[in-house]
């Protein structure tokens, strides 16, 4: 066994890698120079609407301490993965049924391959009409969106599963169910996971575009809502709140899948 | 320790009069396989040697029982080959170890289908894997290991099944020149102490010369069996017996009767004009 020494010394190597390489700072510098040009062209007195960086710097935590900022970030993630999650248990099921299934996979697809090009926006004023609260309608709308990504990456994942694996299976005395756990499934994981990932940006777009279009509360709600009321900082605020949601979604989600695919890399 | 060096007496493979022929139409149909006669003694490592292209993964396919004849029969000591089964296992190209299982579980996962505990199928993988060079590796996965340590933990994999008949799909393709050298000498060291029948399928001559008991030898599509040759060399070989006259004579037989074939793969359309 690996003493704990060696744990902890491998630990901070990693770390201080990172801190040292090349890519984080890289990283740093374009988000740097991006509000830097932002600044330089409001002196320059363009953009005169849009508040300069050193301006949100300013007001930003004024309005972040205000009542009800942190509970927008609890709607909409509460909004997302709601939606999320029963987009994946029902994505996930449908594709392995219709994955393994070629009779279930003529029947549904056509279906669904008229229904996937809708955007998930236009089912807005049927969802509104069909469900009877304005939170439910949200939530479905997430799961519209989320839906057609990870069925068609478990589709995929299951497609691409080498065909050798299957007959190496086949030779090695598989029963069905564990062709179905052991070599389809996690043959079939990295491609899930790759459509979980967008999935969860998907998601993101789609709440913010139906809070704003009829809800009460949440990031969306919160960024149409300051541009009700003219504040500029609550706008730029709403935007920035909802990229790092977004990109604190899909981190995790890759983080869960480089935990479930030890194998890879 | 694995010592024995009897010869075993099953796994006596013949395909007879073995045609296979793809697509639905008499258009589109497409010739691979006319009549191919051959068998694999119950003991021998038999080679199958033929010009890339010809249907040599073909007459695996159907030995394994993954597709069928379109013509002719294939038997195992004597019960025709319908379906795959655990009597024979295939060893493909590259590898075909499941990335997602850590050595190990990969080694063990025949047994365990088949019925054994799962503790002692573990413990026979370990020692197994202990036998092929991989102790201390049993917890890594395939995509973590040189390609030479993934084909021994392939062969592995085939042996603890005990098949009667190992099918080698050109096993060794795409290693270098060194390992590849090497782990044919590996293999032979453990074939000499197992001696499970094995089919080897290479388009290597000196690979085919230097591991077979008897060499079929393939034409191009659509492929016949052209030769049989036997290959006197004693076991234990070594490398110094490729320069041994033995060897050289059949060399220049088996030379000249691939470069015709080889000529025809390599520019097909000269060859059926």
């Amino acid at each position: 066994m690996t003493p704990l020494w060696d744990t902890k010394w491998f630990l901070w190597e990693r770390w201080s890698r990172r801190l040292r390489s090349a890519v984080l700072w890289q990283g740093l510098a374009g988000i740097i120079t991006f509000f830097f040009v932002w600044q330089v062209a409001r002196w320059l007195g363009w953009m005169v609407i849009i508040p300069s960086p050193i301006e949100l710097a300013g007001g930003i935590p004024e309005e972040i301490s205000r009542t009800g900022y942190w509970q927008n970030w609890v709607d909409s993630s509460r909004r997302v993965f709601a939606g999320f999650a029963v987009a994946a248990v029902a994505g996930i099921v449908i594709g392995v049924v219709m994955g393994m299934s070629k009779g279930l996979r003529a029947t549904i697809f056509p279906l669904f391959e008229v229904m996937r090009p809708i955007p998930p926006l236009a089912w807005l004023p049927l969802a509104i009409l069909f469900w009877p609260s304005s939170e439910l309608t949200m939530i479905f709308l997430t799961f519209i969106g989320a839906f057609f990504p990870i069925l068609l990456n478990v589709l995929a994942g299951i497609d691409k599963v080498d065909p050798r694996y299957r007959l190496a299976a086949l030779s090695l005395g598989s029963s069905h169910g564990a062709m179905f756990r052991r070599v389809l499934i996690p043959g079939a994981l990295p491609s899930l996971f790759t459509g979980l990932a967008i999935a969860i940006g998907i998601t993101w777009e789609v709440v913010i575009a139906a809070e704003m279009a009829s809800g009460t509360n949440g990031l969306g709600y919160m960024t149409w809502d300051s541009y009700m009321t003219h504040s500029m900082i609550g706008i730029v605020l709403g935007m920035l709140s909802i990229g790092i949601a977004g990109m604190a979604s899909s981190w995790i989600m890759r983080v869960v899948g480089q935990v479930a695919t030890p194998w890879q890399r | 320790m694995m010592t024995q060096r009897s010869t075993k007496s099953y796994g006596h493979c013949v395909v007879d009069a073995v045609g296979k022929v793809y697509g639905a139409t008499e258009d589109e149909a497409e010739i691979v396989l006319k009549d191919c006669t051959f068998d694999v003694p119950a003991g021998s490592l038999t080679v199958l040697l033929g010009p890339s292209g010809c249907g040599k993964s073909t007459l695996v396919n159907l030995i394994a029982g993954y597709d069928k004849p379109t013509l002719g029969r294939i038997t195992l000591d004597g019960a025709p080959v319908s379906a795959p089964g655990v009597d024979r296992i295939v060893v493909f190209q590259e590898t075909a170890l499941f990335p997602w299982m850590t050595l190990l579980d990969n080694v063990a996962y025949g047994p365990i289908q088949t019925g054994r505990p799962r503790r002692e199928a573990e413990q026979e993988a370990s020692e197994l894997l202990r036998a092929v060079g991989l102790a201390g590796f049993q917890d890594r996965y395939p995509s973590q290991i040189s390609g030479g340590m993934q084909r021994r933990a392939e062969v592995a994999r085939a042996l603890i099944t005990r098949p009667k008949l190992m099918l080698m799909d050109e096993p060794f393709r795409g290693l270098d020149h060194m390992s590849r050298g090497l782990m044919q000498e590996y293999y032979l060291k453990l074939f000499d102490e197992h001696r499970t029948t094995t089919l080897f399928v290479t388009s290597e001559i000196d690979e085919a010369i230097f591991l077979a008991d008897r060499l079929v030898i393939l034409s191009y599509k659509p492929t016949v069996v052209q030769t049989v040759i036997d290959v006197p060399l004693p076991r234990p070989r070594n490398f110094q017996m490729l320069t041994s006259s033995t060897y050289g004579q059949i060399k220049d037989q088996a030379l000249g009767l691939l470069y015709d074939e080889a000529l025809k793969a390599f520019d097909p359309g000269k060859a059926a004009a």
